[in-house]
């Protein structure tokens, strides 16, 4: 009557904090490198940039988190910020501890469908996860397969940007025209000042042949869209990462939909077309 | 699906075959009806059973269930499946309709919910004809009626000296056909004997198409209209047939726990609250506006059947005396 399905998609993963680190100055934000335990696991765990995983810290429940390591690393990188009972215990965690991991779950930053074209990469705040994945995928994998590639990045100061070696590599990196801002002035920055959307407004694009792909606070997402239309670029070619509180993440448990699209299974990742056809709840 | 007839004693001699079954019908209990264990002796011998004041749903999807277990420390998990093998006697065929709605959420739409799945597997579910119509239901008035098979493996109806059961489920068709005076293969479940169906002209309900439900998600005066006697409760959702809703929640017994499975709703503001403390649906506005849609608009889209049952549960347990015929009516009018 219905597909037969061996698999149990309640149950994580065993798996292992391999490292940790804090990401951010004010220690909000903290980076896990995480291991699957079996081998066989770790051997079926294939994703795309822009998928996420359910993270459980046994005793304390499961949050989702997008992968922010790019698929030929061999640790899953996940950044935490520190809201919530289960974000404030995977602060807790350390070197050593056993995890959970469900995934990967959701769709994926579509980069065959963007072959030979611009790409325009935007982000702000923490949000950046998922963004720095496909970033340095992009470089790795499909460099000589797209044209120029910009990357806009904000953070409120210099030392709440994500990533800081990563960005280092990528200013080094001749293929990609890297656009770091902060909120305000800052003793010692010699890079961009301004909101994201101010410094989006002034990048030079082609608006006929970029793609672009926006993930951060909603407000930042809000304020950016009409930047990028102004430019003439049209709302077929621009990505969004959405998120919503979720528990199950694959679409069973109803909280996360906006209208009859769910994020967890739908998205996270939905043109700016396709959010119009929605209702705005969110 | 096979339809048979059987004589009523050979009927219940023909339940005598379900020994591996824990045999489940509605017991009044006090002031309320719930499905409970029962022995094949306590049956009632007119096959008359209450309507349960709960949903049926929970033979199935139990209001709170444990998904696995865990040793914390430990990357030690194993999961909980059920296996005891359930016959469920006596439910309507609103209640079928709402597992139906179930099934397409836990089964149909990937990926395979491994629970419901082996539950499933394991019930069968037997209703019966409704032979009157309770005070506050209304299948008839969606489309649906009170003799239909919908979800259910089979349909017992009354015929006065004899039992007709409709089944589409193998083993309860090889099982039954031994004590069976007539059967015969059907294509259509309009094809077979009934006996008294009751009948009314049904209250006219204007039920829009899932677009025109959804082109109405921006009228704020409705559903702030809608909303506003509503107190939040969610009691229509824990009993409504069709409400899936859940939320998952760790337990913990010092190293020991496990991860339940509990009903939630999207009456909650905690539902959608998430930890930055931003919530898309803050008010009972935008949160009417969800559960109706859902039942009205959004499962009709990705399931294609009806969210609501018109079994009239909401209507008899709200506090605030919400008439979901009326909601019904009331959007309608803001049609464009």
């Amino acid at each position: 009557m219905w597909q037969s399905s061996n698999a149990n998609p309640y149950l994580p993963l065993p798996a292992r904090v391999e490292r940790v680190r804090f990401e951010s100055e004010d220690r909000s934000l903290k980076t896990l490198w995480i291991s699957l335990l079996n081998e066989k696991d770790r051997e079926n765990f294939r994703f795309r940039p822009g998928q996420f995983i359910e993270l459980s810290v046994p005793g304390k429940g499961e949050s989702p988190f997008g992968i922010a390591s790019s698929p030929h690393e061999e640790l899953l990188k996940i950044t935490v910020n520190k809201t919530g009972t289960v974000t404030k215990a995977i602060h807790q965690l350390d070197q050593g501890d056993f995890v959970g991991i469900r995934g990967p779950l959701g769709n994926y930053y579509p980069i065959e469908d963007v072959l030979g074209a611009n790409l325009f990469i935007i982000s702000g705040g923490f949000a950046f996860t998922t963004l720095a994945s496909f970033t340095e995928y992009v470089l790795q994998d499909w460099s000589d397969k797209v044209k120029e590639i910009d990357l806009v990045y904000g953070a409120r100061t210099p030392g709440m940007l994500l990533y800081k070696d990563l960005l280092e590599q990528w200013r080094e990196n001749p293929r990609i025209k890297v656009h770091l801002t902060v909120d305000r002035e800052f003793p010692g920055w010699t890079g961009l000042v301004g909101f994201v959307p101010d410094i989006v407004a002034r990048v030079d694009v082609d608006p006929v042949n970029t793609y672009c792909f926006i993930c951060g606070p909603p407000i930042m997402i809000r304020l950016t869209i009409p930047k990028l239309l102004e430019k003439g670029i049209s709302k077929e070619k621009i990505y969004t990462s959405l998120e919503r509180r979720m528990k199950c993440g694959i679409g069973k448990c109803g909280r996360c939909n906006i209208g009859p699209k769910y994020v967890c299974r739908d998205g996270p990742i939905f043109k700016v077309s396709e959010l119009e056809k929605l209702p705005q709840e969110y | 699906m096979l339809f048979l007839k059987l004589k009523r004693e050979n009927f219940f001699q023909a339940l005598g075959e379900f020994s591996e079954y824990a045999l489940y019908v509605p017991r009044r209990e006090g002031e309320r009806v719930l499905l409970k264990e029962t022995s094949l002796q306590d049956l009632p011998e007119n096959l008359y059973f209450e309507r349960t004041t709960g949903s049926a749903k929970e033979i199935l999807f139990p209001q709170e269930e444990t998904l696995f277990y865990f040793k914390r420390y430990e990357p030690l998990e194993r999961p909980k499946l059920e296996d005891r093998k359930k016959l469920v006697l006596g439910l309507r065929p609103c209640d079928a309709h709402g597992i139906q709605v179930l099934e397409d959420n836990f089964l149909n739409l990937e990926p395979v919910d491994v629970y419901f799945k082996r539950r499933r597997e394991n019930t069968l579910l037997v209703t019966i004809a409704c032979s009157q119509f309770e005070d506050n239901c209304f299948c008839d008035s969606l489309g649906l009626g009170p003799d239909r098979l919908n979800g259910a493996d089979a349909i017992i109806y009354d015929l006065r000296e004899a039992v007709g059961v409709l089944s589409r489920s193998a083993i309860l068709s090889e099982k039954l056909k031994g004590y069976a005076f007539q059967f015969q293969e059907v294509e259509n479940e309009d094809q077979v004997e009934k006996g008294e169906v009751p009948r009314r002209d049904p209250e006219q309900l204007p039920i829009l198409s899932p677009e025109e439900y959804l082109a109405l998600i921006s009228e704020d005066k409705l559903w702030e209209k809608i909303s506003s006697p509503c107190l939040g409760c969610a009691s229509c959702t824990y009993l409504c047939p069709t409400c899936y809703c859940f939320d998952l929640q760790d337990v913990t017994y010092g190293p020991v726990g496990k991860r339940v499975r509990t009903y939630d709703s999207c009456m909650f503001g905690l539902y959608t609250l998430e930890a930055s403390g931003h919530n898309p649906r803050p008010t009972l506005k935008e949160r009417w506006r969800q559960r109706f849609l859902h039942k009205f608009s959004y499962i009709p889209f990705l399931e294609g059947i009806l969210g609501c049952t018109g079994c009239g549960r909401c209507i008899e347990v709200c506090p605030a005396g919400i008439d979901l015929r009326e909601v019904i009516k009331d959007v309608a009018k803001f049609k464009r």
